[in-house]
């Protein structure tokens, strides 16, 4: 038993110092290009709502969404595509066959991931407050990162299942995940509140993650802000639940596809 | 050879792009493909513009849609460099046919062209009718948006093939910069006027902006917020032409460059398990 949770913590911490080393030092310039990618995006829905003369608070919801985003974009194309990538580079098969867990490998990847997000998504909050000159309300910072948290677990939970999921495609997969970015960054209301796609469009995005957390972070870090769709407090409530329920059934999911990989041996070919 | 070279490289364009689903399924995939964004525009001119009639709600919509038809055509025609060296590992093969490199991207732009332009027909079918957009319709200014504006989309392209070339290691991060770059001052969802100084210039010189100004000026016959209101349509078709044709022989001349730099340093098969 010590055994396989050493093997277990070593396969994560292994996952995690690549993803995290790699991308300091091997891929500076992307980290600088993807900040000042997401936030170009973000600076051209705050004129957009300049334009149409929304009140000012709307700023800070779209910087909220722009700090958010490069979670999104790392869960889709970091997580719920990697085992579909390590199976194009002829990787999978040699971790499927390695005493290495692959709930392990996945969880280091997710560290690994939300530990190099955090870094850009930081320096865009950073970039935006400093360029839009927006102030945030922030009365308690522990429940923030508390409500992030959880926002997190949940949206990672997700992104595990995707990645198992994704398994199962094969050249489709780069314009299913293409097809899937655009509208989830639209329902979970990256650049405007949740609450405008009103109650029953609310209600059903609120099985994404990233609505319900980004909803509740504004109600906690924007002023005057009036267009929440839950109270924050029902919302990390759900939120819990549903970061249990993905957690569940990502695991579930990871373990049949390492036993369908190891019986029938397709899974984990490249070009199938 | 050019011709055929260029009907193949079209073929290639639509096959690489579509035949990894069924053909039904595929249209549905473009159909779908800038829904997200129309829905933005909805969704945001609806809850706080509070009016679905006005010109600045057009102004974003078709601005959105313009800006996904040349913004794709450019990403993917630039991308083409590292889905033939990088994934489908055939860059090489291609360079040395018969075909010139150039003749190949411009039908990988074309075909791309063709896809994105049945993706955003398909959409106008239901907006128009299902928002009651009354609209005015131009033939001239349609035309030339297209076959210009693609010119200058492509110049932008080449310009980006050209860098692709010459990285070794797969550059996505320079599309992050581009697409959310490129969106702000293309003036593809709010006029380029309230821009500060700068991107203002910026904006008005880009190519993908008179472009975009000049499609939505095919629906509209008018300019649909300050940005070159008042301008007589001959000095705006003057700099709608001259910026793309400026975007097309600059995209060009690098493309060229790096082309030949790129064979002498060897980075035709060079792949990094991208």
């Amino acid at each position: 038993m010590r055994k396989k949770i050493d093997i277990f913590i070593k396969t994560a911490y292994a996952r995690a110092y690549v993803r995290v080393k790699g991308q300091l030092t091997r891929d500076l310039n992307w980290i600088l290009a993807s900040v000042a990618g997401a936030f170009l995006t973000m600076a051209t829905y705050v004129y957009l709502y300049k334009s149409i003369g929304a009140p000012e608070e709307f700023a800070g919801i779209v910087l909220l969404g722009g700090f958010m985003t490069p979670y999104w974009l790392n869960v889709l194309w970091s997580v719920a595509t990697q085992l579909y990538w390590e199976k194009e580079m002829g990787n999978l098969q040699l971790i499927i066959l390695s005493p290495a867990p692959l709930s392990a490998f996945l969880l280091g990847l997710t560290i690994g991931g939300i530990v190099q997000t955090t870094i850009r998504s930081l320096l865009v909050l950073f970039v935006g407050i400093f360029v839009f000159k927006i102030s945030f309300a922030v009365t308690n910072i522990w429940l923030v990162i508390f409500v992030f948290i959880v926002t997190l677990l949940a949206l990672y939970g997700v992104g595990m299942i995707f990645s198992s999921l994704f398994l199962f495609y094969g050249r489709e997969l780069w314009r299913m995940a293409l097809l899937v970015q655009e509208p989830v960054t639209l329902v979970s209301g990256f650049y405007f509140p949740v609450k405008f796609l009103g109650a029953l469009g609310a209600g059903i995005v609120s099985l994404i993650p990233l609505a319900l957390g980004l909803d509740a972070l504004r109600q906690l870090l924007v002023k005057n802000f009036q267009f929440y769709f839950l109270s924050w407090k029902t919302e990390v409530l759900i939120l819990i639940a549903l970061g249990i329920i993905f957690g569940f059934l990502a695991i579930k999911m990871l373990n049949y596809i390492e036993i369908m990989a190891k019986k029938e041996g397709k899974l984990t070919l490249k070009w199938e | 050879m050019g011709m055929k070279g260029l009907i193949a490289s079209v073929y290639i364009g639509i096959q690489v792009e579509s035949n990894w689903t069924k053909k039904p399924l595929y249209l549905l995939y473009l159909f779908a493909s800038p829904i997200a964004s129309i829905f933005t525009v909805i969704i945001i001119y609806g809850m706080l513009g509070g009016n679905l009639k006005s010109d600045l709600f057009y102004f974003a919509l078709f601005g959105s849609l313009f800006y996904y038809f040349l913004a794709d055509t450019f990403f993917n025609t630039a991308f083409s460099v590292i889905d033939d060296r990088e994934h489908y590992r055939v860059l090489k093969y291609i360079i040395v046919s018969k075909t010139k490199y150039f003749t190949y991207t411009l039908g990988r732009g074309v075909g791309k062209a063709i896809l994105t332009l049945i993706s955003i027909t398909m959409n106008l079918l239901w907006i128009i009718p299902v928002l009651k957009i009354h609209i005015n319709f131009q033939l001239f200014p349609l035309i030339a948006g297209l076959s210009v504006g693609f010119v200058g989309a492509l110049g932008l392209a080449l310009a980006f093939s050209g860098y692709y070339l010459l990285s070794i290691r797969s550059e996505t991060s320079l599309m992050d910069v581009l697409f959310g770059g490129l969106f702000l001052i293309s003036g593809a969802m709010f006029s380029p006027t309230i821009l500060p100084g700068f991107l203002k210039t910026l904006a008005t010189y880009f190519p993908l902006t008179s472009t975009i100004e000049m499609l939505r000026f095919a629906f509209f016959d008018k300019h649909l917020s300050q940005f070159l209101a008042g301008t007589p349509f001959s000095q705006f078709f003057g700099l709608f032409l001259m910026t793309n044709l400026i975007s097309f022989v600059v995209g060009f001349m690098l493309f060229e460059l790096a082309l030949k730099s790129a064979i002498k340093k060897g980075y035709l098969d060079i792949t990094t398990a991208f």
